[in-house]
């Protein structure tokens, strides 16, 4: 899940797909600065309003113990000032022209985004050029900032029991890749990050050739690659950043991991090492996992949760977009006083059916159903196209997009039933448990009565 | 009326002067808002569609005066689980096979409750739009509301009303909510208490849905890739015998503000979620937008704004801050919302306090008023940039009372707020001195309770 500057605007699972419009390869105009900066533009004219996404090849997948959350510490610096500009101040700029901006991490990239009137999108390219290999900082700038990070690790993650649940999940998951690594970090970790520390990630990583740029709406391209040539084209190739060698073996037997700590429910998630889309086997995985969670009448949240009221929610998450390999993972909240061991239980069962029998003709025509029009639905939105540019150029090529909604229409009941049985099992498994501790019993606890007037 | 749009948008680019072109313009509806045909159905109910064909997509809101505010007296919750059982069976489909058929088409429907409001809500492929209409009126017209579907619902009620218990922010907000209005129809969530939940009946909810969701008084919103007599002709067919009289008039009774109050939860978090506040103000306030550019410079601003600057770009002491009058039908709350760690909840809580004094005291500056204005004013399109956008807007625009306009009523009253209106609606509507204050914390590692803010003179 990516961790944003500001706000929690990316929180949900996003995965559109292609679909019967014109493929995108068709729609988005490609260029390369002799930089290396790669431009990714789609026109798209129906609001006068454009978003503006930089994105740098770099995320927690490139950190190391020890020094975990420095992509996601200078995704916070960048916003400090360089020479020209003060720090915060590229956010007053953005929004006194009208637009709004904020930046997120994940495993693979750091992303900084603009939406703005169409005619104000120069004020960002400049911004960002300037910003790109002109960062200016003391301490006086990093050290507060190092104290919001660790408010934000407190208010994203240690306050929040399933947060709290899926980051021991995750480390837990990956013995070797570092994909093991919170994308926020380590408290330890972000508490004892120096500025030199983040200024040598800055000049490693954030160098033209490890970035590029998407640009979705109302502008002409041929005139924005104008723009932005004349912005970025001056700042030097740098050298490659060194590659991420890690990869994870095979694993050989069911990993479990129990939190206990305050919290109101249990939580229980089932992950599972599974290929990403460079893997004829992802479509498949998608269409597994929307037979599993696509809607209230998907399998999950239609026997947990309807039929056997055991649970508050129930479902199943997927991104074939990972850079690397990463996790299929089926998850469910026992409603109150129903146990975390039935409900695993439960997920296991669930597991075990499409393990053992195809989905009917008919749930895997709803599955490809729901995929293709998600995928217009998509569209609504010119911030999520943007989305799914960066997402697919991050794991490889945009224009994989065009590859996927064809590869779905193309999966069988069988090879549903086949994926299922080659990657949900349990020697492929890491169990993670939340276990409210003290245990939850009788009616909530009362809030104080008032304490008397304040003056 | 598409080509003059057209030529609006191109102005637009050219210059933001030619923003004030636009609206001179003789067209349909608005200059900046979206184009939107409004018209009065049979049976009463308002119908507004806007037609937007860049996509095969259509989206439905069905919006009812049939929000929390009309819970009964200790029947919080009620609009809530009305709203959420509609989709739980009617006299001909059962829950699942609702939720199939939705799901086959890949289309969405459901229901919910806000404070003022509740809105049924479809999204729906242009090719579908007949199956997917006949669900939403086989769930607006005739819901079974069965005795087991309570039951299922009210127990996933009850377990989220049990999850939000681990987020200190929620339970400031909700405490803080229940101090500042008491018994009155804001003074309890949405979603009702684990008491007034556990209290409420089929036959409550029976009449709760015949009370207030017949089509007198509803808006049908429509947008997407039809025409308006498309639209108009699909809901005669689907919703044709949609009948009944619009609920009686919303009184709000009078709420007296309480005394100043510090209350303090204590619960095992190594952050203290806080919310101070007070009464706020109503969405039909001549004063709001004057009211929305001070409170963009206190709080609303993200980093612009001046609660942001102080407690967290200069102090470190919070990843978010901000402040909001949620304006309502009825008045209502002003609040400040931040999170800190346990050992910074009095330097935070006086760092806010000292923001509010501030800008009651002198007049903002020129810079900050202008950006505030340019903000205000020039992000508007970001708020119309999708049809899901455009259908919340006439929707909001419509239940508001604030005209098929309001877009280019709102930049002209933007642009006019001046220095002194600021100081006049910081005086007029913040009373520090009148705050609630509310702070859920560890009491095992808190500080002393928080000292009075230093009042500043006036």
């Amino acid at each position: 899940m990516p961790v944003a500057l500001f706000g929690a605007l990316l929180a949900l699972p996003f995965q559109p797909h292609p679909t019967s419009a014109a493929p995108y390869a068709e729609r988005v105009t490609e260029a390369r600065l002799p930089n290396g900066l790669k431009l990714i533009m789609l026109e798209d004219h129906k609001a006068p309003v454009v978003v503006f996404q930089i994105w740098y090849r770099v995320g927690s997948r490139n950190e190391a113990l020890g020094h975990t959350g420095l992509s996601h510490i200078l995704e916070h610096i960048m916003f400090k000032g360089t020479a020209t500009v003060a720090p915060e101040e590229y956010s007053k700029i953005i929004q006194r022209n009208g637009g709004r901006t904020n930046a997120f991490t994940t495993e693979d990239a750091t992303t900084y985004f603009a939406m703005l009137a169409s005619d104000r999108v120069g004020v960002v390219i400049d911004l960002e050029a300037d910003r790109m290999n002109g960062l200016t900082l003391t301490d006086a700038q990093f050290l507060p900032e190092r104290d919001v990070i660790m408010e934000e690790r407190r208010l994203r993650v240690d306050n929040v029991p399933t947060a709290a649940l899926f980051e021991q999940l995750t480390s837990t998951a990956y013995a070797a890749h570092t994909y093991e690594f919170p994308i926020i970090g380590w408290m330890s970790d972000i508490g004892q990050a120096t500025l030199a520390d983040a200024m040598a990630h800055y000049r490693t990583y954030y160098v033209p050739n490890n970035a590029f740029i998407v640009a979705v709406g109302d502008f002409d391209s041929a005139a924005l690659r104008e723009q932005i040539a004349n912005a970025f084209g001056a700042l030097p190739m740098g050298a490659d950043p060194p590659p991420v060698r890690a990869m994870e073996p095979v694993q050989q037997g069911e990993r479990r991991v129990e939190v206990k700590r305050p919290a109101q429910l249990p939580f229980v998630a089932l992950s599972h090492h599974v290929p990403n889309l460079r893997s004829p086997d992802a479509a498949a995985l998608d269409v597994l996992a929307t037979v599993l969670s696509g809607g209230d009448s998907a399998r999950l949240h239609s026997q947990l949760v309807y039929r056997d009221r055991l649970a508050l929610s129930a479902g199943a998450e997927y991104d074939y977009t990972s850079l690397d390999p990463g996790l299929f993972t089926v998850y469910a909240q026992p409603l109150p006083g129903k146990t975390a061991t039935a409900t695993e239980a439960a997920l296991v069962r669930e597991i075990e059916r499409i393990r053992r029998e195809p989905p009917t003709a008919r749930e895997l025509e709803k599955a490809k159903n729901g995929i293709e029009a998600e995928y217009i639905f998509a569209q609504d939105s010119l911030f999520y196209q943007g989305m799914l540019l960066g997402d697919h150029e991050v794991a490889g090529d945009w224009r994989t997009i065009d590859d996927y909604l064809p590869a779905v229409r193309k999966v069988t009941a069988a090879d549903v039933q086949r994926v299922a049985t080659v990657y949900l099992r349990a020697e492929n498994r890491t169990t993670a448990v939340l276990i409210p501790d003290p245990p939850i019993a009788g009616p909530l606890p009362g809030a104080a009565p008032p304490s008397g007037p304040l003056h | 009326m598409a080509g003059a749009r057209m030529d609006c948008r191109r102005q637009r680019r050219i210059a933001a002067a030619a923003l004030l072109l636009c609206t001179a313009l003789p067209l349909r509806a608005t200059a900046l808002g979206p184009a939107v045909t409004q018209e009065t159905l049979p049976n009463g109910a308002t119908l507004l569609v806007s037609e937007q064909h860049n996509l095969p997509l259509v989206l439905v809101r069905v919006v009812l005066d049939a929000g929390a505010r009309r819970d009964p007296t200790e029947h919080g919750g009620l609009a809530n689980l009305t709203a959420a059982l509609l989709t739980e069976g009617t006299t001909t489909r059962s829950a699942e096979t609702i939720k199939e058929s939705i799901d086959f088409i890949g289309a969405s429907l459901g229901a919910n409750a806000d404070q003022d409001y509740a809105v049924l809500s479809l999204q729906v492929l242009r090719k579908d739009l007949n199956t997917g209409l006949d669900l939403l009126a086989d769930v607006l017209l005739r819901p079974a509301l069965r005795a087991e579907e309570l039951t299922r619902q009210r127990e996933a009620v009850l377990a989220s009303i049990r999850a939000d218990e681990d987020d200190p922010t929620t339970v400031a907000q909700k405490a803080f909510q229940q101090a500042l209005y008491g018994a009155t129809p804001y003074g309890h969530p949405v979603e009702g208490t684990e008491t007034s939940v556990a209290r409420l009946t089929r036959a409550d909810v029976q009449q709760f849905y015949r009370q207030f969701y017949g089509p007198g008084g509803a808006a049908i919103v429509i947008v997407g890739d039809l025409t308006v007599d498309e639209a108009r002709n699909a809901l005669t067919r689907a919703l044709g015998n949609w009948r009944g009289a619009a609920p009686a008039p919303f009184v709000y009774p009078p709420v007296t503000e309480p005394p100043p109050s510090t209350l303090r939860i204590d619960r095992p978090v190594t952050q203290a979620g806080i919310v101070l506040g007070q009464l706020g103000i109503a969405r039909d306030n001549p004063d709001f937008e004057q009211i929305a550019v001070m409170n963009y410079i206190l709080g609303g601003g993200g980093f612009s704004s001046r609660l942001m600057d102080n407690i967290r770009t200069q102090a470190g002491l919070a990843y978010s801050v901000s402040s909001l009058f949620a304006a309502s039908k009825s008045p209502g709350p002003f609040e400040i919302v931040m999170q800190t760690k346990t050992a910074s909840v009095a330097d935070a809580i006086a760092r806010a306090r000292q923001q509010v004094e501030a800008i009651r005291t002198a007049a903002v500056s020129d810079a900050e008023l202008q950006e505030a204005k340019r903000y205000l004013t020039g992000s508007y399109p970001l708020r119309l940039d999708s049809n899901g956008k455009i259908a919340d807007f006439i929707a909001q625009t419509w239940f508001y009372g604030l005209g098929t306009n309001y877009a280019d009523i709102y930049i002209q009253r933007v642009n006019a707020v001046t220095a002194e209106d600021v100081l006049h609606v910081a005086q007029t509507y913040l009373h520090p001195e009148r705050f609630l204050e509310v702070v859920v914390t560890n009491a095992a590692g808190a500080p002393a309770p928080t000292a009075p803010a230093a009042a500043a003179a006036p």
